[in-house]
């Protein structure tokens, strides 16, 4: 009996946990580094801007000399001319160890703005976030296995037109590299409820509505998304990506989902 | 996204249409959250661990 019931129990067991990742997965996940986003965040902002060709050379020198301590990463700047000067992207790729042709890219920015764009620009959450996170990553990442290659894009001049992206762009289109995803991590981690300001007849509808409007209103294409609230209804992610690809976005939903951080998924509208 | 004008499979992660700070000089680190950014960089860690070695 006292046998019948341990089995009991370990079944039991067993089935309240059938999400959770491998312990190698765990213990990666634990060595992210709370202080090394912060302090990356706190570089970032004494930079002062990231608006102008000086500041932002400067930038990309910082974020190269923080990607080269990691031997398994290649480390170099993409250049290109804008404007009659010449601007910089920093890449690092992590190359696969079985599947090499099959790549990632994980991007985001590291310019900024404001009004005073060549006295004070610190860009905190816009976006020295998406790159202290992608820095830790590739920090992360770098000493671990991966069959697949991972390239990590930082991005100049977003808040100009966005030309580092399209430069960087254009030119991948001419390689015909096997690119199977992108994640862009731009502007994420303020947390705050209320401050929308919203259309009358949008104004009772969910939490859902009013992040799809909005982020209609900003991104102004058609998408799908799904928002993760992290058990806090004020902590939400915004996941989007455009017709016909939804694969990536419910791909990401469904990696996301076993973390322990009690994730729910609210499937947006589809649209367009 | 440049990615998107060009036909890639790729997605935007933020939570930017809540900072009313954006694009101004009070768009500083004290406002930041650090519970949701390590949440963040949790999910977005694992995702590119997961996607690399399937």
């Amino acid at each position: 009996m006292l046998l019948f019931l341990f089995i009991l129990l370990q079944i039991q067991c067993c089935r309240s946990m059938p999400n959770n990742y491998s312990k190698i997965y765990q213990d990666i996940l634990n060595k992210i580094s709370e202080k090394n986003i912060f302090n990356t965040i706190k570089n970032l902002q004494a930079f002062k801007t990231r608006y102008t060709l000086e500041k932002q050379n400067q930038v990309a020198e910082y974020l190269y000399n923080s990607l080269k301590k990691y031997d398994s990463l290649n480390v170099f700047y993409d250049c290109y001319e804008a404007n009659n000067k010449l601007w910089k992207n920093v890449i690092a790729i992590r190359k696969g160890e079985q599947n090499r042709n099959k790549v990632y890219i994980a991007c985001a920015h590291y310019d900024s703005i404001s009004s005073k764009p060549f006295i004070f620009a610190p860009g905190a959450d816009d976006n020295a976030t998406g790159v202290a996170i992608l820095l830790e990553a590739a920090s992360i990442l770098a000493k671990t296995r991966c069959k697949s290659t991972i390239k990590f894009v930082f991005f100049s001049n977003e808040e100009q037109g966005h030309k580092g992206s399209k430069h960087y762009v254009e030119k991948l289109k001419t390689k015909n590299e096997n690119i199977k995803g992108v994640i862009n991590v731009d502007t994420v981690g303020f947390v705050c409820s209320g401050l929308f300001t919203l259309p009358p007849d949008l104004k009772k509808k969910g939490i859902l509505h009013k992040v799809f409007y909005l982020a209609k209103q900003i991104i102004k294409k058609p998408l799908f998304y799904f928002q993760l609230g992290f058990k806090n209804p004020n902590q939400i992610l915004l996941v989007a990506g455009r017709p016909p690809n939804r694969f990536l976005v419910e791909k990401i939903y469904s990696i996301i989902k076993p973390l322990e951080v009690g994730i729910k998924k609210n499937v947006g509208p589809q649209c367009g | 996204m440049s990615f998107w004008e060009k036909d890639y499979n790729a997605v935007f992660i933020t939570s930017f249409y809540k900072n009313p700070f954006i694009h101004t000089p009070k768009d500083t680190i004290d406002k930041l959250n650090r519970e949701f950014l390590l949440k963040v960089a949790r999910a977005i860690t694992l995702t590119l661990l997961v996607l690399a070695n399937e």
